[in-house]
């Protein structure tokens, strides 16, 4: 070994120092990472992020959180992580955690004590209750919320105070794809798992940047295709990303003008002999847009208006890629499309779901091994906070609806509630809802783990609303665009400080423990509701959720026997296995991988001559017959086509390395440098045309705002289009964003705004 | 390093092995430091550092061309490339202009089209600190890549991989490594120049 002398030694003990601060091994033999793992305690959770739903385990020691890993027994992720979980412990130990309760005052915001800062809030809302009705008061939560949060959110709210004005952000995310599974098969959420990767031939990802908004899932598709070449992938969307690594296939249809290549791809599964008919007759009903019973036939008639010919005209994807991708799905024997955003956050959200569910419905590409119409889920617990939390403006926790009595009657009386306490009319969904605030019609609000400030679209319209009205932030981090516009700050326990359940894309319930206290004076937010219902007056109605496992049970209790029964789901079980996919009605049920088919428990107790001559019964169907639906939906324009004016197609979206507001990522310096700032991708023959090189700034501009950003000139985007990422809050591209809504789903159209560019 | 404990040995005997192996390990890692400490590039269109150390002027023309004050002068190095134009990627990347200002301004022609995609330095990944390596999954790198695909992508083990014809060394992975030490090398051919006696 050569002798280091003196001064090598000093000079570099110091880098030395700072490698040994990230893991490098001070002790022979060791593995990186290994010294970093000796002598702490490790817990199995979920991670924080997206809606795969990876399994992480959390490293303590001594009361902090100190590291993150995989869960090598986690089915989802295999114990992979992607960079952004990688980083998790940063976000915890961030100074920008918000540790104390804030209140304003003379226009300030300092620092109070827990006491005062609920009595503000119970004072406040019980006297805009009082002066002006419980529909003057709302809450706005988050697809990132415990299950528990929301159940208390929603019973403070619905059951408690008596408005149905609750809402969170998945409204603005899944909306659409509820839209989509309620009317194309009954009932929300995939009919499969993420088991059917592995065994599947064909992947259409459509309006999905899956490689970077789904990374682990994506890297299963990778690793699949890698170990079986004859896999086959198709891509839809107007941009080329990451994803395309992949891609066998990819169109590029106009954004907005894509549903006509969703029908023609329809149009050739049929003409060229792919379609199942006898699936069809057996499991499957048509029906015209306007609601009217079809059949094949009348369906094959409205295709006439979709051949790929035509379908080009109005997209812009040519005729003979639009036929090659449908030969590829209708050639393979399983296939599973797959997709988020590019098809929900769109104005006609529900029905390009309910498109892509036709192609599944009349091949018989369902409810088999490898084969499902698989929506990708955006947050961590959209599905089980709020799609199966009934945290929307019309829904009730296990799949209810306000507007059905019997429904009320049943979550009333599980709350303890009369049921009469619970309005039967649908509240305001999120756009009204701000709509509202900025109108004074809402006078109160709280907004709980989320940034509405700068995620709604078309925000800067709804600061007017932030500003003037009584607004209660629930946060763990601060400042943020909405704590600006807050009255009252309340500090949120933060993931791994509080127990509960996330429910991921695959209708797995997992449980996340609490590792370590919360920080500073933080709480857990179900308390918080829980202690802000007392304080209103319902101390009656809250005074038994003593713990998260009471809240969880009680919700639960509302699931038995319904199509998502979580009632083999108990906190004891799920902290020894790795997640439950529901439906699992009993302790010793190990869930469900494949619904409406032999598997699944509520199929398995259908009567004998409802199944007979069928592989499939789709139980929650609104025909009450069993079937899916095929809906003949019509090309629709986007709400804001391009013109003269407005010449380019702006679409937002994410990167990899950063998740939403920055709050959590934006605290890892590496993630910071990897990705420091906002910019517009630009097609180079576009920026040619316009003068702009890479790197240099441009103005980009919209119906609702402009703003400088720095042009990034590269071969992603289509021609006609500008791709933004919506991350950062100097760059607020969801100023410029469109809050036109689905008039069935009421998701914004994010996804298409027309605008001008020019060299700044 | 001893590969297995004495059954007894005394407090001298562990402190001096203790210290033996850190030290072991400080210099290990400090030369895996060093040798990207700099962590710089040549700059667009170089054919090697001994050709440039041969040859270029120091004019500096390039540096003052570029628009995105992606070349700076060597200050300190250990492979005495001090006075000499490099690029240094986790200051500032180079950004691939179409038109390279760098190549036209050179005087001399150190600087030249031919030598855009050259073999004499190369990027790889260490895999033990490149988070791919670590069973986890990351793409930063390879999604920003320039150049796209061709010049990196992740190979079968999940590890980027770099193709020499068609990388122009501008150092934007090395900038958007998100790894907790930066995983990429780089490699050269030669050394920069014959190391002084040591």
């Amino acid at each position: 070994m050569k002798q280091l002398n003196r001064r090598e030694f000093l000079k570099t003990s110091a880098a030395a120092t700072a490698a040994a601060g990230v893991g490098v091994s001070l002790f022979p033999g060791m593995a990186w990472g290994d010294q970093a793992r000796d002598g702490l305690n490790w817990h199995k959770s979920v991670c924080r992020y997206c809606g795969v739903g990876c399994g992480v385990m959390i490293g303590t020691k001594d009361d902090k959180v100190v590291a993150v890993k995989g869960d090598a027994e986690n089915t989802i992720n295999n114990g992979h992580l992607c960079v952004k979980a990688f980083y998790l412990p940063k976000a915890v130990n961030a100074d920008t955690r918000l540790l104390n309760p804030m209140v304003r005052k003379d226009g300030k915001l300092v620092e109070t004590s827990w006491d005062e800062a609920l009595d503000v809030v119970a004072k406040n809302f019980n006297k805009i209750r009082k002066e002006h009705g419980p529909d003057a008061l709302a809450f706005y939560g988050s697809g990132q919320a415990e299950t528990e949060e929301t159940y208390m959110a929603n019973k403070l709210f619905k059951g408690c105070i008596g408005t149905n004005n609750v809402e969170g952000n998945p409204r603005l995310c899944m909306a659409s794809a509820v839209g989509g599974y309620l009317t194309s098969h009954g009932l929300d959420e995939p009919a499969g798992t993420y088991e059917d990767i592995e065994k599947s031939e064909c992947f259409m990802l459509v309006g999905s940047n899956t490689a970077e908004a789904h990374p682990i899932i994506f890297e299963r598709l990778m690793r699949h295709k890698h170990a079986n070449p004859n896999v086959k992938i198709v891509i839809i969307d107007p941009r080329k990303t990451p994803t395309d690594q992949v891609a066998d296939l990819h169109l590029f249809p106009k954004p907005g003008f894509d549903l006509p290549v969703f029908n023609a791809i329809s149009q050739v599964l049929i003409a060229e002999g792919y379609a199942d008919e006898a699936f069809i007759k057996a499991h499957v009903g048509f029906k015209s847009n306007d609601g009217k019973l079809g059949d094949l036939e009348s369906y094959k008639k409205f295709l006439e208006d979709y051949t790929p010919e035509k379908a080009e005209k109005i997209s812009g994807v040519p005729a003979a890629d639009i036929v090659k991708a449908a030969r590829i799905f209708g050639k393979s024997k399983t296939a599973m499309s797959m997709w988020t955003m590019g098809l929900n956050q769109r104005q006609r959200g529900v029905w390009s779901n309910n498109l892509v569910h036709n192609w599944h419905l009349i091949t018989g590409k369902i409810g088999v091994p490898g084969s499902d119409a698989f929506s990708l889920t955006g947050q961590p617990n959209a599905c089980g906070g709020v799609r199966e939390g009934g945290g929307l403006c019309h829904l009730l926790p296990g799949h209810r609806v306000v507007a059905n009595e019997q429904h009320r009657k049943e979550v009333a009386e599980v709350w303890g509630v009369p049921a009469a306490n619970i309005a039967p009319k649908p509240g305001k969904h999120t756009v009204a809802m701000f709509g509202a605030l900025t109108d004074g019609d809402i006078k109160g609000i709280y907004i709980m783990c989320t940034s509405p400030a700068q995620s709604l679209p078309n925000a800067k319209k709804y600061w007017k609303g932030l500003k003037e009205q009584f607004v209660v932030v629930a946060e763990s981090f601060y400042p943020t665009m909405t704590t600006k516009y807050a009255d009252v700050v309340l500090p949120a326990a933060f993931w791994s400080e509080k127990e509960g359940v996330y429910g991921c894309t695959e209708r797995r319930s997992q449980y996340m423990p609490l590792t370590v206290p919360p920080r500073g004076q933080a709480r857990w937010d179900a308390f918080i509701l829980r202690d802000i219902g007392k304080r209103m007056g319902f101390e009656k109605e809250f005074a038994k959720y003593e713990t998260a496992e009471i809240m969880w049970d009680e919700y639960r209790s509302l699931t038995a026997g319904k199509d998502m029964d979580l009632m083999g789901a108990s906190y004891g079980r799920l902290k020894k296995v790795r997640g439950l996919t529901w439906p699992v009605p009993t302790e010793d049920h190990p869930g469900t991988y494949k619904r409406y088919t032999k598997g699944d428990p509520v199929f398995d107790r259908l009567p004998a001559e409802k199944k007979a001559g069928r592989r499939m019964y789709f139980y929650g169907s609104k025909t009450n017959d069993g079937k899916a639906t095929v809906w003949m939906r019509p090309h629709m324009d986007p709400a804001e086509p391009t013109d003269a004016e407005y010449p380019f197609a702006l679409t937002t979206g994410r990167i990899l390395e950063h998740w939403h507001t920055l709050t959590m990522t934006g605290t890892a310096p590496q993630l910071n440098r990897a990705v420091p700032k906002a910019y517009a991708e630009i097609h180079p023959a576009d920026a040619k045309k316009l003068g702009i090189a890479n790197r240099s700034q441009i103005v980009l501009g919209t119906r609702r705002g402009e703003m400088q950003i720095e042009a990034r000139v590269i071969d992603r985007p289509a021609p006609g289009t500008i791709f933004v990422p919506w991350h950062w809050e100097e760059w607020p591209i969801n100023v410029l964003c469109n809050d036109a809504f689905d008039p069935g789903s009421k998701e914004p159209e994010y996804k298409v705004a027309a605008a001008w560019v020019r060299k700044a | 390093m001893p590969s297995e404990t004495p059954a007894t040995f005394t407090r001298q005997q562990f402190l001096r092995g203790f210290w033996q192996n850190l030290a072991a390990e400080v210099q290990s890692v400090s030369q895996s430091l060093q040798g990207d400490a700099t962590r710089i590039l040549l700059p667009p269109g170089s054919q090697s550092w001994q050709h440039l150390l041969a040859t270029c002027t120091q004019c500096y023309k390039c540096i003052s061309v570029c628009p995105h004050e992606a070349l700076r002068v060597v200050r300190e190095d250990a492979d005495h490339r001090e006075g000499y134009p490099a690029i240094y990627p986790l200051l500032s990347a180079c950004q691939n202009c179409p038109d390279m200002p760098c190549i036209e301004a050179c005087e001399n022609g150190t600087l030249s089209y031919a030598n855009r995609h050259n073999s004499s330095q190369t990027l790889v990944v260490d895999p033990a600190l490149c988070l791919n390596g670590q069973g986890h999954f990351c793409m930063s790198c390879v999604n920003q890549c320039p150049v796209g695909e061709s010049a990196l992508k992740l190979d079968e083990n999940g590890l980027p991989e770099w193709n020499t014809a068609a990388c122009t060394a501008c150092g934007i992975c090395i900038q958007a490594c998100p790894a907790p030490t930066n995983a990429i090398k780089i490699q050269l051919e030669e050394a920069p120049c014959p190391s002084p006696a040591s």
